[in-house]
């Protein structure tokens, strides 16, 4: 049995980028079995710990690229880095950008590796959701949903 | 320092909404200081002062309103609601 | 003349959380200004008229990676105003808990953020693909601070755990046993990287301005302590006021932090080390010999051995604590609010620490006051930025940039935390 973990990233008292852990919450009930879901904050050690033996990894953080708030980003980072400048991050310690290439350097990658970013509209300490922001995180939600039940039938070929 | 850093990009806002209007001066500035802004209308007034020396906005009419609302996802940052510009 | 009103609906939002503006008048530094964020500001607003029981669970969210440090000053202040001395137990119990943040931060920024510095690369990945055993490390050392934090904390991120009076609930003197194997390996790797670290080539920077940190008789100051410098300065946490101002800076809505009268000056690795380097373990002094320091260090570069040598106290002292420990008879002593003015101190991994908290008979926060080594600091790390631009301003400005990142790691304030961070704005004329 193949082993798969979602991770959502962010801190919950800066505005939007409470963003990914809230989509890990919500995820929480309604994950296929055998999937582990974990809020976390973005310091590496942390999070390659909470992929330590997965076959396939699921992260969830909030981006700043520049696209109207709300806007889905993904990339399969297992095939090719994730842009550091889109997932810059200075708030917590070390980006997920980083993290990965950090995990590929050591060896510590898991082979599936895919990244959603949602584009944040505030960061603002003491703030909630935005509601392009809320909005997002539920579509987010079904669309790991269905990654991981696709995911699943491919294994079970 | 934080304050300063609101203020320079309500500066810079305020400078190109104008230049795009063709202005050539900025009369009167309204703005809602959210409830976590740390700014008061007096504080923010001394602020603006400071900032507006020497740009279009120089010697404009400050209206500022203190928002109460914690919970408002703005609440820790300044809205500038509108300015008065002259052509 | 025509007046018309543009509606414009646009929120100000602070750019870059890390930057620096640098103005040059040919190869004269006419101005240097490091802007970081502040986010105890807006937690102090917060704070205001909540319970005096929530300062510790509030305030450990300002950072993600020193949160004791913000729960520990936050509880001195207002136990000490309501007259509660927490039981020796209770008190070791959160030293151990503090070792555990010292561990984890000190890892992470001698590991992924300062060593490549010194070694030439751009960043801990590369390292990493070049010397992953000294990466794999840092990642292990780091775990073991974030495994002692979860235990004694409750949760490694934001420990739910502290309490006004104590604790919410106090581990056995069994599931502490647990933490000494991980332990002795962290010693072991602290030592390691004390060696590491000393081999590195050091440019000479000498930090001349006053240093201050907590002091306490025979232990290496961290939960608690008095406030010396070394001008002379010997003070109870509630008289920091008295003697440390935080200045509005000229042109800028900038506070920082000063002596009373002008005066710049440090906390930090660097401040502990030269004020009480000899209440430090026996190992970990043996190993500050070993890297060539003497009693005081005050070269900034060196700042690395200096966290490398922490590192190893952070470990001895967390097996000493765990090898003395009895479980407290009850998790947390009654705390009454009591009406007055609150201070509270202690050394977080980057430096002093001060939370200052009023309060009415009922225990609301009336009002809080909080001063986070990064701002104390910022003085210290401008007076240096400008002297490293002014020596060096022939350089671009990417590779100058660069060499500020590298002058701003060695302090570790709080925007480090990130490896590319800085805004550099040069203006040249």
């Amino acid at each position: 049995m193949t082993k798969t973990v979602v991770i959502g990233v962010g801190n919950r008292l800066r505005g939007d980028d409470a963003a990914g852990v809230a989509v890990a919450e919500r995820l929480r009930e309604r994950v296929p079995e055998g999937v582990e879901v974990v809020a976390c904050d973005e310091e590496p050690s942390r999070l390659i710990e909470a992929w330590e033996g997965a076959d396939s990894v699921v992260l969830v953080d909030t981006v700043s690229s520049g696209a109207p708030p709300g806007t889905l980003h993904r990339f399969d980072a297992d095939e090719e880095a994730v842009p550091a400048r889109t997932f810059r991050s200075s708030t917590h310690a070390i980006g997920i950008a980083d993290t990965i290439e950090l995990a590929r350097a050591l060896g510590r990658l898991p082979r599936r590796v895919r990244v959603y970013g949602l584009e944040a509209e505030s960061v603002a300490v003491g703030s909630g959701l935005t509601p392009a922001v809320e909005s997002a995180v539920g579509f987010l939600v079904d669309a790991v949903l269905h990654d991981l039940k696709e995911e699943r039938c491919t294994n079970a070929r | 320092m934080h304050e300063r850093a609101l203020m320079t990009d309500l500066m810079r806002e305020i400078e190109a909404v104008a230049a795009a209007d063709g202005a050539t001066r900025v009369t009167r500035v309204s703005v809602r200081l959210g409830a976590l802004s740390h700014f008061t209308p007096e504080h923010f007034r001394e602020h603006f002062v400071d900032a507006s020396h020497g740009t279009l906005a120089e010697g404009a009419d400050v209206e500022a309103v203190l928002a109460d609302d914690l919970d408002d996802p703005r609440a820790a940052g300044v809205v500038l609601e509108s300015i008065e510009v002259e052509a | 003349m025509t007046k018309r009103t543009i509606v414009t609906d646009y929120l100000a939002r602070v750019e870059g959380e890390g930057a620096m503006t640098v103005k040059l008048d040919g190869d004269r530094v006419e101005h240097v200004e490091l802007r970081i964020f502040e986010p105890p500001r807006f937690f102090e607003a917060f704070l205001r008229g909540r319970s005096f029981t929530e300062p510790p669970d509030i305030t450990a969210r300002i950072c993600g990676i020193c949160p004791v440090a913000y729960q520990t000053s936050a509880v001195n202040a207002i136990e000490r105003l309501c007259g509660v001395e927490v039981p020796e137990p209770i008190r070791l119990l959160r030293r151990l808990l503090y070792c555990g943040e010292w561990i984890e931060s000190h890892a992470l920024h001698v590991y992924m953020l300062h060593a490549p510095d010194f070694l030439g690369y751009d960043s801990a990945i590369e390292l990493a693909r070049d010397a992953p055993a000294a990466v794999e490390r840092g990642l292990a050392l780091k775990r073991t601070g974030n495994d002692v934090m979860t235990l004694v904390g409750g949760r490694e991120i934001h420990p739910i755990n502290v309490r006004v009076g104590g604790f919410y609930c106090v581990p056995t003197r069994r599931e502490l046993r647990a933490l000494v194997e991980p332990l002795e390996r962290a010693r072991e790797a602290a030592l390691e990287t004390v060696r590491w670290t000393a081999g590195f080539d050091f440019p000479e920077r000498v930090v001349d301005c006053d240093l201050v940190a907590l002091t306490q008789p025979d232990e290496y100051a961290i939960e608690r302590g008095r406030i010396r410098s070394s001008s002379g300065l010997d003070l109870a946490p509630a008289e920091y006021d008295e003697h440390f101002e935080e200045i509005h800076v000229e042109r800028s809505n900038a506070l920082q932090s000063q002596l009373r009268g002008g005066g710049t000056y440090l906390c930090g690795p660097l401040a502990r080390y030269s004020l009480a380097s000899g209440e430090l373990s026996p190992l970990a002094r043996e190993a500050a010999a070993e890297a060539g320091l003497g009693e005081e260090c005050r070269d900034a570069f060196r700042s690395i051995v200096v966290r490398s040598v922490e590192l190893v106290h952070a470990c001895d002292e967390s097996l000493r604590i765990i090898d003395a420990y009895d479980a407290p008879e009850r998790p947390a002593e009654p705390v009454e609010p009591v009406a007055g003015t609150g201070y509270g101190v202690s050394e977080a991994p980057r430096g002093l620490l001060y939370h200052r908290y009023r309060l009415d008979a009922d225990g609301t926060i009336l009002d809080a006051k909080i001063v986070p080594p990064t701002s104390q600091n910022q003085l210290a790390i401008e007076d240096d930025l400008r002297d490293v631009v002014a020596r060096n301003t022939r350089l671009d400005d990417d590779a100058l940039r660069a060499l500020c990142e590298q002058t701003i790691r060695n302090y570790d304030p709080c925007i480090s935390c990130a490896t590319h961070f800085l805004d550099l704005e040069v203006e040249r004329r």
